[in-house]
């Protein structure tokens, strides 16, 4: 049995072996072991959700409520809070 | 109107857009961008800043400064309830007076709280330590932060002199709770000044003065200014009819008398006195007979005063205390509106310098 022409070059061969190998890993990460390793967080009053998890909602678009409140010239127009009492001498 | 900086969009908090906290809609009509819009997103703590941090937020209800269990204690004192909700007219005293120093997380890290200023403390950006100046002295201005700064009384604290904060003796669980059910204040890890000043100790100190004195005498009463007391309060009605309001006179006084509460922390003999406000007659706006055990509790109280100075007059010499009758409290100081239980706390003093 007569060896294969395109194993004639051992550069061929090298590009081959590794095509299978990529192969391979992504079949065992994708269909044998789906899924990316599982995020582990710091457990805080026996809840499995740490200070360092990601807060579990999206933020909302809030870019009307930026559009003026981050404007010092609409800012300065608003008559808000003027009939607001001022501050108190709290006596604590 | 509150302006918000272009730092603090971009930053963690600030990343989550306004309307995950505050509610509202993003519209560019004004009416409708606020519907539904709670200015005060920290009142629901558990479920806005307790998302994150959960840690904080499962036991700051234990917190005093969220549930305000020493007023409603010092409250009870004077009368037979065991609990406010047994009486409605010393609820409605609690919810329409004393309520209105409630902080939640927002009083501390965002804004000013609103009994004082209100407003931004840095145009919404969230302060991990909170400013003591827009903080801490906005609910505690006419006592122990007033006195720290060197607002009310003689002059500011050494400790303040040296750029120390109130954050530096007192630990976060004084102000986030511990998760227990504390009474009072008193019942917190409060600091001591032998934390630091280990030396001062009377079982270890060189010093004759801190030997001798150290087990019968309360830090603040060598080492105390005059201090900040309130007579003769009054709840009334606000003008506007929004609720109540309490007023007193305030008075810069030194005095020193009887423990009126000698613990195993504070055992102390003697100590600093501050006169608290309160007069039989305070509550009855609300209704009648609201403080029938008042001659049972002393107006006059142990008094961790904040305005500390390691020279003051009464330790310069000897006899600059214990021949100075001035700083002792004694029947004189008395008023017809006190607590006949203050008379308990009126030393035979001065002490001889003869034993």
């Amino acid at each position: 049995m007569s060896k294969p022409k395109i194993l004639d070059k051992w550069v061929t061969s090298l590009v081959l072996v590794a095509v299978v190998g990529v192969a391979a890993l992504g079949i065992y990460q994708f269909g044998i072991k789906p899924g990316l390793p599982e995020e582990t967080y710091a457990p805080i009053n026996g809840e499995e959700a740490g200070e360092d998890k990601p807060f579990a909602f999206d933020s909302i678009d809030s870019s009307s409520c930026v559009a003026c409140h981050t404007n010092e010239s609409v800012i300065a127009a608003s008559t808000w809070g003027q009939d607001k009492p001022v501050a108190e001498n709290t006596g604590g | 109107m509150f302006l918000v900086s272009e730092d603090f969009v971009a930053s963690t908090h600030g990343g989550l857009g306004c309307i995950t906290c505050h509610g509202g809609e993003n519209a560019m009509d004004k009416a409708v961008a606020h519907n539904e819009m709670d200015p005060y997103p920290s009142r629901n703590f558990q479920d806005n800043c307790g998302t994150c941090h959960a840690d904080v937020a499962g036991v700051y209800e234990t917190s005093i400064h969220y549930n305000l269990h020493g007023m409603a204690n010092g409250l009870l004192e004077f009368t037979d309830y065991t609990q406010l909700s047994d009486s409605p007219h010393h609820e409605e005293v609690f919810d329409n007076d004393c309520f209105k120093c409630h902080a939640t997380c927002g009083d501390c890290h965002v804004s000013r709280p609103k009994n004082f200023s209100n407003g931004l403390v840095d145009q919404h950006t969230f302060l991990g330590t909170p400013s003591m100046e827009e903080n801490c002295y906005a609910c505690h201005n006419a006592r122990n932060a007033g006195e720290y700064m060197g607002l009310v009384g003689f002059g500011g604290d050494v400790h303040y002199d040296m750029g120390m904060t109130c954050m530096d003796c007192h630990p976060t669980s004084n102000f986030h709770g511990t998760g227990e059910v504390g009474e009072d204040m008193w019942a917190e890890e409060l600091p001591s000044c032998l934390d630091c000043h280990e030396d001062k100790d009377p079982a270890v100190a060189t010093d004759v003065n801190h030997r001798v004195h150290g087990d019968s005498l309360s830090c603040q009463v060598c080492h105390a200014q005059a201090n900040n007391n309130c007579f003769e309060c009054h709840l009334d009605e606000k003008a506007d009819g929004s609720g109540l309001a309490s007023s007193s006179e305030m008075k810069i006084m030194f005095r020193v008398g009887y423990n009126p509460n000698p613990t195993e922390e504070r055992p102390y003999k003697y100590v600093a006195l501050r006169h608290v406000p309160g007069q039989e007659s305070m509550l009855e706006v609300v209704g009648e007979d609201m403080m029938p055990n008042y001659d049972e509790k002393t107006n006059w109280k142990y008094s961790p005063t904040h305005n500390i100075q390691k020279s003051t007059f009464q330790n310069e010499s000897c006899a600059s205390c214990h021949e100075n009758t001035r700083i002792w409290l004694k029947m004189d100081d008395l008023r017809e509106t006190d607590s006949k239980a203050n008379e308990s706390l009126i030393p035979a003093l001065p002490p001889s310098l003869d034993h």
